[in-house]
C-alpha cells in the first residue's frame, strides 16, 4: 500500500472510530436523561414503598383477585420450589395456573406427585376460549390446594402457554411469572397496589427482577439477600440493577416502557384479550405484548399507563456459563429485532406519541444498532493503531471513555438502590459492586454486543428455536450460597 | 484522534472519575450512617428493655402506661416511639388507646405534627404515616389539611390511610372520600380498603355516600356494602334510608351505566 493510500485508510478508520465514540456518548447522554427521570420519580417511589401499609392491604377484601400464569417447559428441577413460593404469597385471593407446555422431562409428574393432583372431569374444562391457543389435554387439581391448577397441553411455545392460561383463568387480572423464578411474599400485593391507585388507566405493571444466585433460599423464599459469588451472575446483578432501576423507572415515568419482563408482570386480562393475546413464533413475547397494548391504547386515544413497580421483586437464576448466557442474549437480540421490525410503522409516527417519537426510535437507533457501532468502532480504532503503534493512547482513550460511561451509569443505579431499596446492606457489597462494574466495561459489554449481533443473524436466518437453557435446583443454589 | 477530540475525551474521563468517586462516597457514607444508627438502636433497645417490659405489663393492667423514669435522649425517643407505634399497630381496643395516650404524653404526636408542616414532602409523608400508626385523633385535622395539599400519587393514599386511622368521626371520613374523588381518577377499591381501617362505625358514612348522588362516592359505598355483611346489616338499620338499600339491587344497572358513560375504562376490567 502506498503511503498516500495508507494515510487515507488511517484517516477513514480514525474518523469512523470517532463517529462510533460520539455515537456511544449520544446513546449515554439520552440514557442520562432517562436516569434523571428515574431520580425524579424516586421520591414518589419511596413514599409508596415505605409508607403503604401492605399488611393491611394484603388482607383487604377490596384487593382484586389475580390469576398467576406460570408457563413451564422442562422445569422439573425448579418448579416445586417456585409453586411453593407462589402458594405462600401474602395476597387475599389468587390462583396459580401452572401451564405444562408439553415438557419432555418430568415437570408434570413431579407436580402431580408433590401436590397430590388428580385430573378434573372434562365438564369442568372451559367450553369457550377468548384466545386462539392449543387445546388443554387435562387440568389437574387438588381441593387441598384450592388455588392451584396445573394445565397440561401439547408443546406450543411460551406465548401459546400463556394464552392457554388466560383462557382458563378466572380473575380479571393476570400475572405472568417464569417457572424458574421466586417471588417475595409481598411482591404481588406491592404490584397490585400500583394498579389499585389508578385502576381506570393502568393496563399493566412490570415488576423488578433481581438475581437470586448467592442468596439463601428456604421454602421458596429468599431469606438472606447476598451478591452472587460467581463472576457472570455477579456481572448480571449489576446489569439488572442498571436496567431496572436506572432505565425502567425512567421510561415508565414518561409512560414509554417498552418491555415488562416475562419473569414478572401484571396485566388487565381484558386488554390483553382485546389485542389478541400473546404472539407466537419468536422470542420477545414480553416486549411484543407491551407494544401491542401501547399501540392499541394510543389508536383508541385512551388515557392509559403502563407502570413499573421496583419494590415488587422477583428473584431469578442467572446463567453462570458463557454458553447459556450467550444463548439467552442471542434470544433477546433476536426478539428485540423481530419486535422492532413488526412495529416499524410506529417509528417516528406522531400518531403514537411518546412511543412512536421517542421510545421506538431510541430502541432502534441506540439499542438494536448499538452492537454494530460498538464493535466496528472498536475494531476501526484497533486497525488504526495497528497501522501506527505510536497512537496507542487513542485506543486507550476510547476504551476509557467507554468504561467511564458504563461506570457512571452503574454507580447511578447503585445510588438509586441505596436511596430507595437497600437490599444489599453491607459496605463490602458496595465495593464489590464497583469492582465488578469496572469489569462490565472490560469486555462483558462487548461480549453482549457480539451476542446481540449473533441474535440478529439468527433472526435473518429465521431461527425459531428457544436455544440452550439449563436449570438448577433452588436447593442446590441455596446450599452453594450457605457453604 | 485530533487534539480537540482527544482533549474533550480526556476532560470527560476526568469529570466522570470525579462523579464516580462522589457517588461512591455518598453510597458508603449512607451505608456507614445506617449501620451506625442500627447499632445505636440495638444498644438502646437493650438498655431500655426493663421499661419496655413495664409497658407490656401495663397493657394488661388498669391505668395509664408508665412514662420513662428519666428524660429520653434523641435516639431513645426514636426507639421508644418506634416500639410504641409497632405495638399500637398490632393491638386494638383499650390497649391501643393506652399506647396512643402514651405517645401523646411523651410528645411524639406533637413532634410529628410539627414535621407535618415541613417543606419537604417526603418528611410530611413520613410524619403522616407515623401519626397514622399512633392513631391520635388530635392529628386528624392536620392530616386532612395535608390530604388537601397532596397531588395524585402514592402519597395521597398514604396520607388518606393515616387519616382513616386517626379519624374523629364520619365527617373526617366523608372529607377523605371527597379529597380522593376530586382527582377524578377514582380508586374505588383502594378507597374502600382505606375506609375499612377506620375505627368508626361506617354505617353512617355509607349512608351519606349513597345519598350524595356522586357516582364515585356511591360506587365506593356499594363496594363496602358488597364486601361487608355486618355493614349491610348496620346500614339497613337506619330507618330513614332502609328503602334505598333494600332496592339497591334494582338501582345498580342504572348506576353502572352512568359510571360507564363517564369513564368507560373504569369497567374495562
Amino acid at each position: 500500500m502506498r503511503e498516500g493510500e495508507e494515510h487515507q485508510v488511517r484517516d477513514l478508520l480514525l474518523g469512523y472510530g470517532l463517529f462510533a465514540m460520539y455515537y456511544i456518548m449520544t446513546v449515554y447522554a439520552i440514557y442520562f436523561v432517562i436516569m434523571t427521570f428515574s431520580f425524579r420519580k424516586i421520591a414518589s417511589i419511596v413514599k409508596g414503598t415505605f409508607y403503604s401499609r401492605f399488611r393491611s392491604l394484603a388482607v383487604s377484601d377490596h384487593v382484586p383477585p389475580v390469576s398467576i400464569l406460570v408457563p413451564s417447559y422442562n422445569e422439573e428441577l425448579t418448579i416445586i420450589e417456585s409453586v411453593r413460593s407462589l402458594l405462600s404469597l401474602e395476597y387475599p385471593e389468587y390462583e396459580v395456573l401452572v401451564v405444562n407446555d408439553g415438557s419432555a422431562d418430568r415437570t408434570l409428574d413431579v407436580l402431580i406427585g408433590e401436590f397430590g393432583l388428580t385430573a378434573l372431569p372434562d365438564s369442568e374444562l372451559p367450553k369457550s376460549c377468548a384466545l386462539e391457543a392449543s387445546p388443554i389435554r387435562a387440568v389437574y387439581h387438588n381441593p387441598e390446594y384450592p388455588n392451584l391448577y396445573v394445565l397440561d397441553k401439547p408443546n406450543g411455545g411460551k406465548a401459546d402457554a400463556l394464552n392457554v392460561g388466560i383462557n382458563f383463568s378466572h380473575y380479571p387480572l393476570i400475572c405472568t411469572i417464569d417457572a424458574d423464578s421466586l417471588l417475595d411474599r409481598d411482591a404481588l400485593i406491592r404490584m397490585v397496589r400500583v394498579y389499585m391507585e389508578n385502576p381506570a388507566e393502568t393496563v399493566a405493571v412490570g415488576g423488578n427482577v433481581r438475581i437470586a444466585n448467592g442468596c439463601r433460599i428456604e421454602n421458596g423464599t429468599v431469606k438472606d439477600v447476598r451478591l452472587p459469588r460467581k463472576l457472570l451472575p455477579m456481572l448480571q446483578s449489576i446489569e439488572y440493577l442498571k436496567a431496572f432501576l436506572g432505565g425502567r423507572i425512567g421510561w415508565s415515568s414518561v409512560n414509554a416502557l417498552l418491555i415488562i419482563s416475562g419473569a414478572f408482570g401484571l396485566f388487565r386480562k381484558q386488554d390483553v384479550i382485546n389485542v389478541g393475546g400473546y404472539r407466537e413464533g419468536f422470542p420477545g413475547e414480553d416486549m411484543n405484548i407491551v407494544l401491542k397494548l401501547h399501540k392499541s391504547m394510543l389508536e383508541q386515544k385512551r388515557k392509559y399507563r403502563i407502570a413499573f413497580c421496583p419494590d415488587a421483586v422477583c428473584w431469578t437464576q442467572a446463567p453462570d456459563t458463557l454458553r447459556i448466557l450467550g444463548s439467552q442474549r442471542k434470544r433477546w437480540g433476536r426478539g428485540n429485532l423481530k419486535n422492532m421490525w413488526e412495529f416499524r410503522h410506529l417509528f417516528f409516527n406522531p400518531k403514537y406519541r411518546q412511543i412512536g417519537l421517542f421510545a421506538i426510535p431510541y430502541n432502534v437507533l441506540f439499542e438494536t444498532l448499538n452492537p454494530y457501532f460498538k464493535i466496528t468502532g472498536f475494531l476501526a480504532l484497533v486497525g488504526y493503531v495497528s497501522m501506527d503503534m505510536t497512537k496507542w493512547y487513542i485506543l486507550l482513550t476510547f476504551f476509557l471513555v467507554n468504561m467511564m460511561i458504563s461506570l457512571i451509569f452503574n454507580c447511578g443505579a447503585m445510588l438509586l438502590e441505596e436511596i430507595a431499596f437497600r437490599r444489599y446492606s453491607k459496605a463490602r457489597d458496595a465495593w464489590r459492586m464497583v469492582a465488578f462494574a469496572l469489569l462490565l466495561s472490560l469486555g462483558y459489554d462487548h461480549l453482549n454486543a457480539y451476542w446481540r449481533f449473533r441474535g440478529h443473524i439468527d433472526f435473518f436466518r429465521n431461527k425459531k428455536t428457544w436455544g440452550v437453557m439449563e436449570r438448577k435446583s433452588w436447593k442446590d443454589e441455596s446450599a452453594k450460597a450457605s457453604a | 484522534m485530533t487534539g480537540g477530540n482527544l482533549e474533550l475525551a480526556q476532560l470527560f474521563i476526568v469529570i466522570g472519575a470525579v462523579l464516580v468517586v462522589l457517588i461512591l462516597c455518598g453510597i458508603l457514607v449512607s451505608k456507614a450512617i445506617r449501620l451506625r444508627r442500627a447499632r445505636l438502636i440495638r444498644q438502646c433497645e437493650l438498655e431500655n428493655r426493663a421499661y419496655f417490659d413495664r409497658i407490656r405489663q401495663g397493657l394488661d393492667q388498669d391505668g395509664a402506661l408508665p412514662k420513662p423514669e428519666s428524660p429520653l435522649n434523641r435516639i431513645e425517643r426514636k426507639v421508644v416511639q418506634e416500639k410504641l407505634m409497632a405495638w399500637a399497630d398490632r393491638v386494638d381496643g383499650v390497649s391501643r388507646e393506652k399506647l396512643t395516650a402514651l405517645c401523646e404524653d411523651l410528645g411524639f404526636v406533637e413532634r410529628e405534627l410539627g414535621r407535618l408542616q415541613s417543606r419537604w414532602s417526603v418528611r410530611r409523608v413520613d410524619a403522616a404515616y407515623r401519626l397514622g400508626l399512633m392513631r391520635s385523633r388530635r392529628a386528624a385535622g392536620a392530616l386532612l389539611e395535608e390530604l388537601r395539599r397532596q397531588r395524585f400519587g402514592p402519597a395521597l393514599f398514604v396520607v388518606a390511610r393515616s387519616l382513616a386511622l386517626c379519624a374523629r368521626g364520619t365527617d373526617d371520613l366523608e372529607q377523605l372520600v371527597a379529597q380522593i374523588v376530586k382527582h377524578r381518577r377514582p380508586a374505588h377499591e383502594m378507597t374502600a380498603s382505606i375506609l375499612e381501617e377506620a375505627g368508626e362505625d361506617l354505617g353512617e358514612l355509607v349512608r351519606r355516600l349513597m345519598a350524595s348522588g356522586h357516582p364515585d362516592k356511591r360506587r365506593i359505598a356499594r363496594l363496602m356494602l358488597d364486601k361487608n355483611p355486618a355493614l349491610r346489616l348496620s346500614v339497613s338499620a337506619y330507618p330513614d334510608r332502609k328503602d334505598d338499600f333494600s332496592s339497591q339491587a334494582s338501582q345498580q344497572p342504572q348506576e353502572a351505566h352512568e359510571a360507564q358513560v363517564e369513564r368507560p375504562e373504569t369497567h374495562a376490567m
